[in-house]
């Protein structure tokens, strides 16, 4: 059995989660499975030098280029709502705005049209990838999911995850792949607890 | 005896969930006085329609138990034809059975028709989509609800809403799903055919929490907490 939500890339051709199989315990296995292979590989990529703090990577992030005067508004606002989720100064609005991202990957399967993303791209003179987007998404809703337990975020998480994978190949910089690889950490730590409470 | 309940009619996609209305209703021998039936243009499955729903069983229900019905061949509760066919009919409520995901727009809803869908989550709590999934890992147990719809998901007036032991041991899609529906619609439709009316309460706009289609790995982890 293969893992198929990450085997063909999601950001070209959405998953759409309807009426999804069950196969009982085993596929529990190959998701685990599905994400140990992916960190493995970003581990064996990258730099000793890189650090996995989730802070340092903001800062580094931030201090980008990409982060400077051309960079995309999406972008800058998923970072900014990171940080506050991260240090606990958020507001309802900033739980509302991360709300009305979910909303729109969850109904549309992408955070941008193709218009919007060539434009970054060509504002841009290093990475704007799209999956960067995804990334800092993912975090975001890691974070929440941390505060809020509500599976929602969980949920959305997982499909970020499997997204984040599948377009593997388009994770371009060092920070982001760090970054992908501590969002598949958290959802793989919160996939594990939930498990052992409800069905161990 | 049947009751046939003149200001009762059904639109429906020919699936499991539709089927268990319809056999629910004609056990407690009320019957809705028509069905719109929304078939499939294409001939192929839409969510939640299983290969065998797309054999004529539906229509044969209807016809075997003399509910009067018509067949529209789209999937768009939404179409021209659709409110074209729903407004010239007498009944006042349409019992909802359409397809997965769909969402009803201002021109179906200002037919003066309503329309009485059967939630499977607690409302305002559970909006959205595979309710049962989230009700189950959150909180242990499931809901139901009756509601007629409105433009915004999940949010319109709310009949009733009640909790349901968990099941072991069955097809939660298949189902159970159809099967909670289906009793809860019955129990409804019994009321007003006692009452003649259906009292409902309005949520909150801002309280509730909408859920999207889960993830394979939770919907795994549910069915697998009640194998436990």
């Amino acid at each position: 059995m293969e893992y198929e939500y990450t085997s063909e890339n999601r950001i070209k051709k959405p998953h759409y989660y309807m009426y999804t199989p069950y196969h009982g315990r085993k596929f529990l296995d190959i998701y685990f499975d599905d994400r140990k292979e992916f960190k493995t590989s970003i581990v064996k990529d990258l730099d000793n030098k890189v650090s996995f703090s989730l802070v340092s990577l903001l800062v580094e992030c931030k201090d980008s280029e990409v982060l400077n005067e051309n960079s995309d508004e999406m972008t800058i606002s998923l970072l900014s709502l990171i940080e506050k989720l991260y240090s606990e100064k958020y507001t309802a609005g900033d739980v509302a705005a991360l709300g009305a991202f979910i909303h729109r990957f969850e109904v549309k399967k992408n955070l941008g049209d193709y218009l919007d993303l060539k434009q970054a791209a060509g504002r841009c003179s290093k990475e704007t990838s799209e999956v960067k987007r995804y990334i800092l998404l993912a975090l975001a809703c890691s974070l929440y999911y941390e505060k809020s337990k509500n599976l929602k975020y969980h949920n959305c998480l997982l499909k970020l995850n499997d997204l984040i994978i599948s377009a593997k190949s388009e994770i371009q910089s060092s920070t982001a792949m760090a970054l992908a690889v501590i969002s598949i950490d958290s959802e793989m730590r919160y996939t594990e607890q939930l498990y052992r409470q409800k069905v161990k | 005896m049947k009751m046939t309940l003149d200001d009762i009619g059904m639109l429906a996609v020919p699936n499991n969930r539709s089927k268990y209305y319809i056999e629910k209703l004609l056990e407690k021998s009320l019957l809705p006085a028509y069905v719109l039936v929304l078939d499939n243009p294409s001939n192929q499955l839409t969510p939640g329609q299983r290969p065998q729903d797309l054999e004529n069983d539906f229509s044969d229900l209807l016809q075997t138990n003399c509910i009067s019905y018509e067949v529209i061949r789209t999937l768009d509760v939404n179409s021209e034809e659709v409110v074209e066919a729903i407004k010239k009919r007498r009944e006042k409520i349409f019992i909802y059975s359409g397809p997965g995901g769909a969402i009803l727009r201002k021109n179906i809803l200002q037919t003066g028709k309503k329309f009485l869908h059967v939630h499977p989550g607690r409302l305002p709590d559970y909006r959205g989509s595979t309710t049962i999934y989230y009700h189950i890992l959150q909180e242990g147990s499931c809901g139901v609800s009756a509601l007629f719809l409105s433009e915004k998901i999940d949010q319109g007036p709310v009949i009733t809403t009640r909790n349901v032991p968990l099941p072991s041991d069955t097809d939660l899609d298949y189902d159970f799903d159809p099967r909670i529906r289906a009793e809860l619609l019955c129990d409804v439709i019994k009321l007003y055919s006692k009452r003649g009316r259906i009292d409902t309460v309005m949520q909150g706009g801002k309280s509730g929490e909408t859920y999207y289609i889960i993830h394979p790995v939770l919907r795994h982890i549910a069915k697998l907490s009640l194998e436990k």
